[in-house]
């Protein structure tokens, strides 16, 4: 049967981006890369007691026990060539992984690699709750037994393509416009010739509501909310992870851009040498002890481009004040202010993002002791 | 200085009577509570908030430790000790449970 002519203009529209999407073929080469190390682990979660009646399906209720949740899955690479004394460790934005920092979705360099070749130990986080890492599923299965209320299970964040592109700053989403400067790959959103959907295939749930607000055992208000031992979210398990490296730069972005600095404030954090924030992640709520502690580690506040709102925002302008104010060693760079236009707020993924990460690097040289 | 630590409470547990927010500075939470009677605008701004860091949401029945001060009566500071330095949300979505 022959289909009209229209349908079958529709079903090739849609299907264009997905026939076109080509990841592996659009990968760049590079040069050999010498490592000392390379390898995964994981910085622990807690365990708790999965009971019968939330094992699924029922015919393994006999195999109930204990679970790990809320896990941080860690991945790195140690060049041969060391550059300066700390190692750098990275966590991801909203919605998103680890590979926010590796290959582009247009196939160049990831900063991962990047720092490597500069001669960083780099260190890949995956946030808590997010990617490789574990996240507890337990309320899921309470509400799916009928134990407790549909309305109790906590939201999971879904980023859209919209949201994409408004809040990552492409320029116009109802016309698909990109700034005319624009240094997102905006093909790899469907965008010009060579179009593409693959920079979507790393947008991800966001299941950070699942994460507990006191550790296990205290939701029932009946203990402590305070355990320092407890490594039950992101910024928890960063401090330590700095802290058994004896020493890390901690670089954070949008979501995790505060990340950070909640490391470096965390009970028992003596390891974070260096904070860098992409995209604000600033704080109007520090009291006079944690400015005490954070004016002795440099802090770099790092924006993009297009914003609509006057950076720094009002709140990094206060944190400011009261870091170096205080004798502390606060920068903020906006990116155009320095004479690099057109960066989104993924500048990780951006055309030019090489010559981003070397702002970085160069901050990095200037302001973290060696 | 030590005024202001004499205005702070001491720390108590709070749970969240319905589904709320904390953010990182004062002002977010004014911006956000200014336009919290329209909700379109207020999901949207609050939404961007969280993605971007901001601020966070706090799901109804969630515990947490909280303090409150004289300076911002209004405003809940949240996990302080737990996440520091915490989240400031509004003191009226949530009530008291013990200290």
């Amino acid at each position: 049967m022959k289909k009209p002519l229209s349908l079958t203009l529709v079903a090739l529209t849609l299907l264009a981006p997905a026939i076109q999407a080509q990841e592996l073929e659009d990968l760049k080469s590079s040069p050999p890369l010498v490592l000392r190390g390379e390898g995964s682990f994981f910085v622990d979660g807690y365990t708790q007691t999965i009971d019968a009646k939330y094992i699924s399906p029922a015919s393994f209720a006999a195999d109930a026990g204990k679970s790990m949740v809320n896990q941080m899955y860690v991945q790195y690479q140690r060049p041969l060539l060391r550059r300066g004394k700390h190692p750098l460790i990275i966590v991801h934005g909203c919605c998103l992984s680890s590979k926010s920092w590796q290959t582009t979705p247009d196939g160049r360099m990831g900063w991962d690699e990047y720092f490597v070749r500069q001669g960083f130990d780099t260190y890949l986080a995956e946030q808590v709750s997010r990617g490789r890492s574990g996240f507890n599923a337990l309320q899921y299965q309470k509400v799916l037994v009928g134990d407790a209320p549909a309305s109790s299970n906590p939201p999971i964040l879904i980023a859209t393509d919209a949201f994409a592109w408004n809040v990552f700053r492409w320029g116009d989403f109802a016309t698909l416009t990109p700034f005319a400067d624009e240094q997102f790959p905006m093909n790899t959103v469907g965008v010009g010739p060579h179009a593409t959907l693959t920079f979507y295939n790393q947008v991800i749930p966001d299941l950070n509501s699942t994460l507990p607000d006191v550790p296990a055992g205290c939701a029932d208000g009946t203990c402590t909310p305070t355990d320092p031992n407890t490594s039950y979210s992101t910024p928890a398990a960063m401090a330590k992870l700095a802290n058994d490296l004896n020493g890390a730069i901690l670089m954070g972005h949008s979501q995790s851009s505060g990340y950070p600095t909640m490391a470096a404030l965390q009970q028992g954090s003596k390891g974070v040498r260096g904070i860098i924030q992409l995209e604000t992640g600033c704080f109007g709520n520090l009291t006079a002890a944690d400015v005490q502690i954070l004016k002795k580690i440099p802090i770099l506040v790092l924006v993009a481009d297009h914003f609509t709102t006057p950076q720094p925002t009002p709140t990094c302008v206060s944190e400011m004040q009261q870091i170096n104010g205080a004798g502390g060693d606060m920068t903020f760079i906006s990116l155009p202010a320095i004479g690099i236009h057109g960066n989104s707020h993924m500048m990780m993924l951006d055309k030019n993002n090489l010559e981003v990460a070397d702002v970085i690097i160069d901050w990095i040289d200037r302001h973290v002791r060696r | 200085m030590l005024l202001a630590a004499l205005l702070v409470s001491s720390h108590l547990l709070y749970v969240a009577s319905h589904t709320t927010y904390g953010c990182s500075s004062v002002e977010e939470v004014n911006a956000l509570e200014r336009i919290r009677g329209h909700r379109k605008a207020f999901n949207a701004a609050l939404y961007e908030q969280i993605f971007v860091g901001q601020c966070v949401q706090i799901g109804k029945g969630k515990v947490v430790e909280g303090s409150t001060d004289g300076s911002r009566a209004a405003v809940l500071l949240v996990d302080r000790q737990l996440q520091p330095p915490g989240y400031l949300a509004p003191l009226h979505d949530f009530h008291k449970i013990r200290q």
